[in-house]
């Protein structure tokens, strides 16, 4: 088993080097561009403070790049150091040279950076980026082969070869005999005539030194504006626009459209004039022709004037003619922009997966069961929009399949069912919509059982409920004030947040229903637009002004007739569609209109939400089209009754009314929504926070993304090991593609850690036992890996209990990259990892808290490592905590006081899932 | 020193300073907004996006928002002044001129009549103004004071004083009325009945 841990850990997958690297360029650029403006700073001399900090800055990107399996970086990055250090120790003097040198280094690095993810340009970027390196040291005074290291790694090796060992500033000159293995080579090496080590992926720089440097700078300067803009192309070409920034475009267009209409018009004018024109040339043809031959002076002149009157004629209809085959040109490009805009605006359901999948396996963790998250459809694509505020909503139901659906393991064993959970989401494409699924397999909800709750609490007479049909009974569970709160747990109750899904489904154009088969499960069906920013509509007129209502929620356009009544005609309260009597609301009415004619057949649209209908009665129906939906902006967004707006072709403001608002016109009856709910008005749109949107809103806390551990299908629920009070056991995800992704088993051998410790644990009862109720920890296994160099164990507090899969952990490190990665090994092994920017926040994290171990690097800003593990130690409570160093700062004196801090582990870096898993099973005791 | 925009709207003059003014435009249609409470004359569109129209005196007739409903408390504030802005029938339409105001994330039109001058000025404090010291007192004067939206006065080119008017407050005080305005119907939490009363329409709806 462990041997199968091993080897899967060995390193990074690609999707998640992919990931991780993604990470990595952001973190560059910002540490590169820190440099770079550091440099600027510096006047006469850099004060050693200054150095020093660029030093670590540098240093931190190089223990990121090797952890992502970059190590041209790492050496590049190492050159950059050294020259730093030299700098700093006085053996290279300060000169305007030595800085344009250096802002040339890391202008070139920002570009070969950002090409990271494009070999044709990350070559021409490392050529650029070789020559200034190069010459790194030729203006200092310590100009020698030894002390020169530039890195050169060929392409092709970069990604298989061993990440560098850190040797320290000094490197071995023993160790250029074994180039394959280092990619660090030694500077004359480069240089032309002299390529020693045949390098098929040496490059040679180029000769004009000065051509090559003013190109890079020229070159730069753009990319570096670029940068300033918020716009970071990664690996794929892909450009990382702020949205506020497409939708300025989006009302550009919209702008764009109104000067359209505004020509429309015009030519429309200017035809007119030409039939006009038209006309009049035809009587002054008419006359002449009944008048015979000119008899007089006028008569001669008309003749004259005549056939040049009809020639103008027939170029100004050409011309208008001409015009409207123009603008129907500008209107297909015009629609060409908005698609295209609205396509910018994507992204695929892939992502919102790996968020679910993470959330669930929180979810499942604090409820002690089992389930796995079964996906398809990922790659069915819907507005970011909607993606974002989609996710809440469908964590909460998430929240309640697991808390109330999903049976316990013992339970679903005598039930005959798996005993672990399922559940799963599809998602797919409909014309204007998407369509996302969600149903498990737990107990379902019983339609009797709601009854009796109803009636239980008052909500519903018990007329009401005999009568109401089962339909009617699992609609009402979204209504507000449904849920059964008494019996809510910290997880949700079945109920709770359920009126908040739908408001925020509803929110978005978007509907929602459930089905349930007791004993099968529940099954969630949202139907949403697919883009919030352009949707189809449906227009009416009420008074003089358009209105419109999403189009999802019309089902129907019918005529009510006036009602005859003692006062006079007036549109009847009620009216039959379908064999089914519906309410009806009067717009006039609501809208403070005045109806300007008195029909006798009033139009009305049949309006359905959330499974109620009823009919909306106005003056004049327009009918369905596609619109661009604007925000009313925060002035007028706490008005209920409209929903956005959006503009005409001629410029004109119209209201969207918000359906949600209409329907509890319609059905006062239902309850007022619940608390949750006023706070979500009072910032619309807005989902209210639960514990986990807390979580993954927080400044700091965040956990890692991509995909999440699994926990073994085999399992015992045995209650063998009752120690494990907090058992390991959550979310598996196969979310990763198609509708049979791993369906069968839930499982995919790169995501799941089926055979994972925790298992192990649970199985070893012999192992278990003591380690459980004694302190002592005496039980701990064999520690001494000594000759590892990468693991080292140190004497350390004893472990009082062993932490493994489900552990809470904290992982404190400066690079994003490096906290990244960190989080990802263990979220795949199945722990539960926090993130810290640095000592201080961890800090202050640990204070909030409890988490069962640490993981920190040693050089960060604000506070260090050894600085929040002198501040452990001594403080009560936290002394105890188990804590893993992960540094690049590998030096025997960093090891004299970690060991003296008492950590249980020193990763250097870079850091691979090998390493860490090495140092995780002392603390789980299968060392 | 301020840098100020005077401008008269329904005979009244007022000055902005101009670090809240993003630019002068020409309203287009003015859309009526039922349900909005009367501080919002409308919404137009500028450059796109979806911004209401405002009118000052409309706040001077109105008084503070924060008392009862807003639609009855119109009356409380209203001076004898000429051109109440609140009046029904001079609501802002197509054409008008108007400030467009620019308050953290809000951004509204105020509609206006004209620009007199674009300038620098010294602020004066508002208890030498008071109304009735001055002949360009706006209508509603003291409600406006009142409600914080005259934030002090200034003297134009020709030593009238003019009052300098708060468009955070005003624009504080719309949102304020519109919130309110917005819990009066059943769309809103706070707003909606929490009796339930016997339900003629559940038990048959769409089956």
């Amino acid at each position: 088993m462990g041997r199968d841990d091993e080897r899967r850990d060995e390193d990074f997958s690609s999707d998640e080097l992919f990931t991780l690297r993604e990470f990595f360029r952001d973190e560059a650029q910002e540490t590169l561009e820190r440099l770079t403006g550091h440099l600027l700073a510096i006047g006469d001399a850099p004060t050693e403070a200054v150095l020093t900090e660029m030093m670590r800055a540098t240093h931190t990107m190089k223990g990121s790049a090797g952890t992502v399996g970059l190590p041209d970086l790492v050496s590049y990055a190492h050159a950059i150091e050294d020259e730093l250090a030299r700098l700093r120790g006085g053996r290279i003097s300060w000169s305007v040279e030595v800085r344009e040198h250096l802002v040339t280094i890391f202008d070139a690095l920002r570009a070969y950076v950002d090409a990271l993810g494009d070999p044709v340009a990350k070559e021409a970027a490392r050529i650029r980026l070789l020559e200034p390196l190069g010459d790194l040291t030729a203006m200092g005074p310590a100009r020698s082969a030894e002390s020169t290291q530039v890195g050169v790694a060929p392409a092709a090796r970069a990604v298989t070869s061993p990440p560098v060992r850190e040797s320290g500033p000094t490197p071995n000159p023993g160790r250029s005999s074994t180039p394959l293995s280092n990619p660090v080579m030694s500077a004359p090496a480069v240089r032309p005539g002299s390529s020693g080590h045949g390098g098929d992926g040496v490059v040679e720089p180029y000769q004009h030194t000065e051509d090559t440097t003013r190109s890079v700078v020229a070159g730069d300067g753009a990319r570096v504006s670029d940068t300033s803009e918020r716009h970071r192309r990664d690996s794929a070409g892909v450009l990382r626009v702020d949205a506020s920034r497409i939708d300025h475009l989006m009302d550009s267009v919209g702008e764009l459209v109104v000067d359209r209409t505004r020509i429309e018009r015009r030519v429309d004018g200017l035809r007119a004039l030409a039939r006009d024109l038209g006309g009049a040339h035809l009587r002054v043809a008419e006359h002449l022709a009944g008048a015979g031959a000119s008899s007089s002076e006028a008569g001669a002149l008309l003749g004259a004037i005549e056939p040049v009157l009809g020639e103008l004629c027939r170029q100004l209809f050409h011309t208008a003619g001409g015009l409207v085959d123009e603008i129907d040109a500008l209107r297909r490009t015009t629609d060409s922009v908005r698609s295209g805009l609205t396509q910018v605006r994507m992204s695929s359901a892939e992502s919102l997966y790996r968020t679910l999948a993470r959330q669930l396996r929180t979810i499942a963790r604090d409820a002690h069961k089992s389930v796995d998250l079964v996906t398809s459809g990922a790659e069915t694509e819907f507005d970011k929009t909607v993606a974002e505020r989609i996710t809440d909503p469908l964590v909460q139901l998430l929240r309640n399949a697991v808390a109330h659906g999903i049976e316990s393991a013992d339970e679903r064993l005598a039930l005959g069912k798996n005993p672990r959970g399922e559940i799963h989401i599809d998602a797919r494409q409909e014309g204007n919509e998407v369509v996302l699924e969600l149903s498990d397999d737990g107990a379902g909800i019983d339609p009797d059982v709601l009854r009796q709750r109803f009636v239980a609490q008052g909500l519903w007479s018990q007329a009401k409920a005999d009568l109401a049909s089962d339909e009617d009974v699992l609609r009402a569970i979204f209504d507000p004030g449904m849920s059964t709160r008494h019996e809510a747990d910290s997880l949700a109750g079945r109920g709770v947040g359920l009126d908040a899904v739908r408001e925020t489904i509803a929110k978005l154009g978007g509907e929602v229903r459930m089905t349930s088969t007791p004993g099968r499960g529940t099954h969630f069906t949202l139907r949403l637009p697919v883009s919030t920013a352009v949707t189809t509509a449906f227009l009416f007129k009420v008074s003089h002004d358009v209105y419109a209502l999403p189009n999802v929620h019309v089902v129907d356009t019918i005529g009510i007739e006036r009602a005859h009544d003692g006062v006079g005609d007036r549109v009847p309260a009620r009216v039959e569609h379908g064999g089914v009597s519906l309410p009806v609301l009067g717009l006039p009415e609501i809208l403070q209109t005045v109806a300007p004619v008195e029909m006798p057949t009033v139009p009305a649209l049949v309006v359905e939400y959330v499974g109620r209908r009823f009919a909306l009665a106005c003056d004049r129906l327009v009918g369905p089209r596609e619109i661009v939906v604007k925000h009313l902006g925060p002035l007028l967004a706490s008005l209920p009754l409209y929903a956005g707006a959006t503009i005409s072709g001629s410029g004109k403001v119209q209201l969207i009314l918000d359906p949600a608002t209409l329907v509890r016109m319609a059905y006062p009856e239902l309850p007022a929504v619940s608390d949750a709910m006023a706070a979500g008005d009072a910032v619309p749109r807005r989902m209210p926070t639960g514990p986990v949107t807390r979580m993954t809103t927080g400044p700091a806390v965040r956990l890692s993304s991509g995909a999440t551990g699994g926990s073994s299908p085999g399992r015992s629920f045995d209650g063998l090991g009752s120690w494990m009070a907090d058992p390991a056991v959550s979310a598996s995800s196969s979310w990763s593609s198609g509708s049979s992704g791993g369906s069968e088993d839930g499982l995919e051998p790169r995501d799941g850690v089926p055979q994972g410790p925790a298992m192990d644990r649970r199985t070893r009862p012999a192992l278990a036992a003591p380690l459980s109720p004694s302190p002592t920890g005496n039980a701990r296994p064999e520690l001494s890996r000594e000759d590892m160099h990468s693991v080292r164990v140190l004497q350390r507090p004893e472990l009082r209990e062993p932490i493994g899969p489900g552990a809470r952990v904290l992982v404190v490190d400066d690079s994003p990259t490096i906290r990244e990665a960190v989080a990802n090994i263990l979220t795949n092994r199945g722990y539960f990892a926090e993130v810290a920017m640095d000592g201080a926040e961890a800090w202050a994290m640990l204070g909030q808290g409890s988490y069962e171990l640490v993981i920190t690097d040693l050089e960060m800003p604000n506070m260090s490592g050894f600085g929040l593990l002198e501040r452990m130690r001594t403080t009560s409570g936290m002394e105890a905590i188990p804590v893993i160093v992960v540094s690049s700062r590998d030096e025997p004196s960093n090891r004299v006081r970690a060991h003296a801090l008492g950590v249980h582990g020193f990763v250097s870096k870079p850091v691979t899932p090998q390493k860490l898993a090495t140092a995780l099973k002392v603390l789980t005791g299968d060392g | 020193m301020k840098n100020v925009i005077i401008v008269s709207s329904s005979g009244a003059r007022y000055a902005f300073e101009l670090r809240w003014v993003r630019e002068v435009v020409s309203l287009g249609h003015v859309t009526r907004v039922p349900g909005a409470p009367p501080h919002i004359a409308g919404v137009v569109n500028v450059h796109g996006s979806i911004t209401p129209v405002l009118e000052v005196a409309a706040f001077g007739a109105l008084g503070e928002p924060t008392g009862e409903r807003s639609r009855t408390s119109g009356a409380s504030g209203v001076s004898a002044g000429s051109g109440s802005g609140g009046r029904p029938g001079t609501a802002p339409q197509r054409g008008d001129g108007a400030v467009l105001v620019e308050v953290e994330d809000m951004v509204a039109a105020i509609r206006m009549d004209a620009v007199d001058e674009v300038s620098t000025v010294a602020e004066k404090s508002l208890e030498t103004s008071r109304p009735g010291t001055s002949k360009t007192i706006a209508p509603g004067g003291d409600a406006m004071v009142r409600a914080g939206i005259v934030s002090g006065a200034v003297e134009d080119s020709r030593g009238r004083q003019v009052w300098l008017i708060d468009p955070a407050r005003m624009l504080e005080m719309a949102k304020s009325a519109a919130l309110e305005a917005g819990a009066g119907l059943p769309g809103s939490a706070r707003g909606a009945s929490p009796s339930h009363s016997p339900d003629p329409g559940a038990g048959h709806g769409a089956g």
